[in-house]
């Protein structure tokens, strides 16, 4: 064999050894998917088991008097689930969040599935007194954490008492203030919470209900996380200990209300482990305790381009968040394959971003042309929003003006469908010379060399338009070229601005900016009314949003607008009845079309695919996926969901 | 000899203290801190406020209100004892989060590397044995193209081939099954079997250019009087290039390969973030962004350390290698 045949015959044996070697990368899942048809048993063969060996008390001791049945009102359900499987997903931050969104919304009231009102939770029934300064919750008998203990009133009461305990982090939340007063607790027995406030505070029920995050602040585990405090154990000093293990997603010891608890995190949190919660309180139609699906494996994937490859792969059996737009093609076409159907949600966002325009801007002479409603119509009438939906999101979103969520509760009846269609329509056109003619109606005739406008001071009139760099958020760096582009052909310089890290919300925050852009979607404005009252320092109003934050200390007084748009809000927290409530963000919204654009529309109202296993059922055909504060999925009680492969 | 190291390992000290001050300032210099970062992160992706209610409070948990200076004496005090500080983007310590992902990197890195010289200096020899005939010709091609494909674009081809034509998801370095699970005859052929791919694309650029040096060494080296002589003495070819001329012709490849120890930590990133392998590069680019101070921290004075120690290994090798270099300074 000469030299040559020898390195030959290494290199084509060195391909024979990669190219057979590739033949089972993939080696597949071994959990089963086909599960006993058990739909006779009243709850999972793994906690059957559990109690005939005697480890578990039986179901009957383990289920509150009067169990939470989960509501079933929307397309997608299918029939009752048999027990068992492994539900795997993704998560692409360590706190959980994409997880805590489907499995970890345990509060006191709950978000309804339509998002039309709230429906009973932990606590049976509630009621405020006349003039809502004291709100009595009645919690359901007999539930229990996940190690068995009973859940009672104490829970909230000692997270509140935390809260008034200044040594650590924990402090009253925004809704337990009213003037500034922190609310008291009284629990006069086991299963009574009573919250006494300085003045009328009606929205207390809506904040309890509202994300995952306040329920998994005041459902705290006292029993367990007792033994950590330092008033009640001398061995420790500080509360760092307790705070460490008050963190729901870092402690599998601490109990839950989840329907599956954390049993495991694998080292660096790059894989969590949850399993059913044998004392979990809610059930079905028929009395069977829920969750149908035994395990849940979740994955820490940061990487966006792996997770859509998990999904085509098959690996994922159901994944409602962190997926792109962009890879919906690939999606699609991988659906045969990876074995799953893609079911379309939405974000059911107004703006997809909304362009803030600062109404406090530092330069008095920009502020005062941003003052001018004029100015504003004519900077919204020429953006080109078909432009915007062609190039960032292939034509399928929908051009609009910004606003909240279409859905939002404050519009369901005809008349608000009517009044929000006008708000989504107001100045959305595309349309250079009427702007142009609004600009020159105020003046700003003059223009300098190169064609762009004189501000009255004589200076070009530039504005920055500060972006998200494309490398962060593509489309609406697409989006703000766009935007630059039509506000230059009015003659208006623009001047993009894409620094890198933290700067870009620094000068939201601080109320530095001329212009930003941020997506916006809302579906409650009575506990977050930001995008239409500037009573927080955020979006369009970061200097009056901070005067009302901090009751006038700082930031600067309301002005033209502002002012009515601020006594609306107050008014909405002492208002009594709900009706009147909606009526009046109906009038704020009335404020918007008529004297707005306060912030300007690009497109609105993206879909959001979602992944569903073809062994997986129950998944709602429809549902929002954009604001976070209404907890979709959880509020579709995804513990009905099961895994079941076609008999 | 030993003089020499000893001088070369005390002059690393201050190296590092001046990368370890440097690299901390540099990390911090954007405006605005991790917290910062992370609500903005939030409002970008889900346009809602209501997502980062509590994100504030955390940063006086984290010390990120404290003076520059203090940050820095505190992680550096911890980090001489083996105390790395908490990562605030995994909220874990790092300590458990660089360990596994430095096993495999270096792992993988040894692997290309021995893919590298494994198949560069044979075929580099081979072809200059055989200049300007055909099998020259053919690995002066493929060395051309190997060497000016990029890895992740290879990595791309590869992945989007190997899904198209077989129907296998080349990602991570374990089959779903196997992740997470303890470590067992199975999971280290399944490990085998996903490594092979990487340890190709990250190595073929190497590869590919290391065979052109050492074809160029090797001619330059065989043209010189001394090979002449060794073949008037009629000595056989083969022991004529192997015993002669690769044995001069092979010093460059030994500071190259010294140059190379730092990339085992960094050479594979970008292969690693579009094959979702689970090493060290990727966490690096992401603390980095996200400005997770003692992350980014502790990784990159791994970095340097690995930088100093093989530019020491190299200057020894080469020491031992070529008798012409002097320890004086």
């Amino acid at each position: 064999m000469t030299d040559g045949q020898k390195t030959a015959g290494f290199i084509s044996g060195f391909l024979i050894v990669c190219v057979s070697a590739c033949g089972d990368v993939r080696i597949k899942d071994s959990t089963p998917r086909n599960f006993p048809t058990n739909l006779d048993a009243k709850e999972a063969p793994m906690l059957a088991a559990a109690v005939a060996t005697g480890d578990l008390p039986p179901l009957e001791e383990r289920l509150p008097d009067r169990p939470l049945v989960a509501r079933h009102d929307y397309a997608g359900y299918e029939r009752p689930g048999s027990y068992g499987g492994t539900w795997h997903a993704f998560h692409t931050g360590s706190d959980l969040g994409v997880w805590k969104m489907v499995g970890g919304y345990a509060p006191l009231i709950r978000w309804n599935w339509s998002c039309t009102g709230l429906e009973p939770g932990l606590a049976e029934s509630w009621s405020f007194n006349a003039d809502g300064t004291e709100l009595t919750l009645h919690l359901r008998r007999g539930v229990r954490w996940s190690d068995g203990h009973p859940y009672t009133s104490r829970s909230f009461a000692f997270w509140y008492e935390l809260c008034l305990d200044d040594r650590h982090q924990y402090v009253p939340p925004v809704w337990c203030l009213v003037d500034g007063k922190p609310m008291t607790v009284e629990t006069p027995d086991e299963y009574t919470i009573v919250m006494k406030f300085a003045g009328p505070n009606w929205l207390v029920p809506l904040w309890l209900a509202t994300g995952y995050w306040w329920s998994e602040e005041y459902n705290i585990p006292e029993h367990y996380m007792k033994r950590y405090h330092p008033d009640i154990n001398p061995a420790y000093t500080d509360f760092v200990e307790f705070q460490r293990h008050n963190v729901s997603h870092q402690n599998p010891e601490r109990p839950s209300l989840w329907p599956w608890r954390i049993a495991r995190i694998e080292k660096g949190g790059f894989r969590v482990f949850l399993e059913r919660n044998p004392y979990y309180f809610v059930v079905d139609d028929h009395g069977r305790q829920l969750p149908y699906i035994d395990r849940i494996e979740t994955t820490l994937i940061p990487e966006p381009q792996v997770r859509v490859l998990k999904v085509l792969a098959g690996e994922i059996d159901c994944q409602f968040r962190d997926l792109d737009l962009r890879d919906l093609g690939l999606l699609v076409k991988g659906q045969e394959r990876g074995d799953y159907r893609i079911k379309m949600w939405k974000s059911a966002a107004g703006a997809e971003p909304a362009v803030n325009v600062n109404w406090d801007d530092k330069d008095p002479v920009l502020r005062g042309l941003i003052r001018d409603q004029r100015f504003r119509k004519a900077l919204a009438l020429s953006v080109d929003r078909e432009r915007c939906n062609e190039i960032a999101y292939r034509g399928l979103l929908q051009p609009q003006a910004a606003t909240v969520s279409r859905e939002a509760w404050h519009f369901s009846d005809p008349e608000g469908q009517r009044l929000f269609a006008e708000w989504e329509k107001a100045d959305a056109g595309f349309d250079l010379s009427l702007a142009n003619r609004y600009l020159d109606e105020m003046g700003l005739v003059r223009r300098d060399a190169q064609g762009y406008r004189l501000r009255p001071d004589g200076k070009r009139l530039s504005m920055v338009l500060d972006a998200p760099a494309s490398a962060v958020a593509l489309a609406e760096n697409d989006v703000a070229l766009i935007i630059a582009d039509g506000w230059r052909k009015i003659g208006i310089d623009v001047v993009l601005y894409t620094p890198p890290g933290a700067e870009l919300k620094l000068r939201r925050d601080l109320g530095t900016f001329t212009v930003h852009l941020h997506s916006e979607a809302e579906m409650d404005l009575f506990t977050y009314p930001d995008w239409v009252f500037p009573t927080v320092a955020s979006y369009w109003h970061p200097r009056t949003g901070k005067w009302y934050q901090t009751g006038g200390k700082e930031g600067e007084a309301p002005s033209g607008p502002m002012i009515r748009l601020v006594a609306l809000y107050d008014a909405i927290k002492g208002e009594s009845s709900l009706e009147k409530r909606h009526a009046l963000v109906r009038e704020a919204a009335r404020i918007h079309i008529d004297e707005g654009p306060f912030h300007i529309g690009t497109v609105g109202r993206k879909p959001y695919p979602v992944i569903v296993g073809n062994d997986f059922h129950n998944v709602p055909d429809e549902g929002i996926l954009g604001p976070w504060a209404i907890v979709a999925p959880a509020i579709s009680f995804p513990e009905q969901y099961f895994m079941e492969s076609a008999p | 000899m030993i003089a020499y190291v000893i001088r070369r390992i005390l002059m690393a000290v201050p190296t590092l203290v001046a990368i370890s001050i440097i690299g901390f300032v540099i990390i911090q210099l954007p405006e605005g801190d991790f917290l910062d970062r992370k609500i903005q992160e939030l409002q970008e992706k889900y346009g809602d406020s209501s997502s980062m209610a509590r994100v504030e409070g955390l940063r006086e948990r984290y010390g990120l209100d404290r003076p520059l200076w203090q940050q820095y004496l505190t992680w550096v005090s911890g980090f001489v004892q083996g105390d790395f500080g908490e990562s605030f983007d995994f909220e874990r310590e790092v300590d458990e989060l660089i360990w596994d992902r430095l096993g495999y990197t270096i792992l993988l890195s040894l692997g290309s590397m021995l893919f590298t010289y494994v198949t560069a200096i044979p075929l580099g020899i081979y072809s200059a044995m055989h200049q300007y005939r055909w099998p020259d010709h053919l690995l002066t091609l493929i060395g051309f193209v190997g060497a000016s494909i990029p890895g992740f674009l290879l990595a791309l081809a590869l992945m989007v081939a190997m899904f198209e034509g077989f129907g296998v998801p080349l990602f991570g370095l374990f089959s779903t099954a196997y992740e997470g699970a303890p470590w067992s005859y199975g999971k280290v052929i399944d490990f085998l079997n996903h490594l092979w791919i990487p340890v190709i694309v990250v190595g073929l650029n190497g590869a590919a250019g290391l065979m052109r040096i050492m074809r160029g060494n090797l001619l330059d080296v065989l043209g010189q009087p001394f090979v002449q002589t060794a073949r008037a003495k009629g000595l056989k070819e083969s022991v004529v290039v192997v015993r002669h001329a690769v044995r001069i012709a092979i010093n460059p490849l030994i500071t190259i390969f010294g140059m190379s120890l730092p990339g085992i930590l960094s050479g594979s990133t970008i292969v690693s973030i579009v094959l979702g392998l689970p090493t060290i590069g990727p966490l690096l680019l992401r603390s980095l962004l996200n400005e997770d101070i003692f992350l980014a921290g502790t990784l990159l004075m791994m970095f340097s350390v690995l930088l100093v120690i093989g530019n020491l290994i190299a200057d020894i090798a080469l020491a031992w290698a070529d008798p012409r270099i002097r320890y004086e300074a």
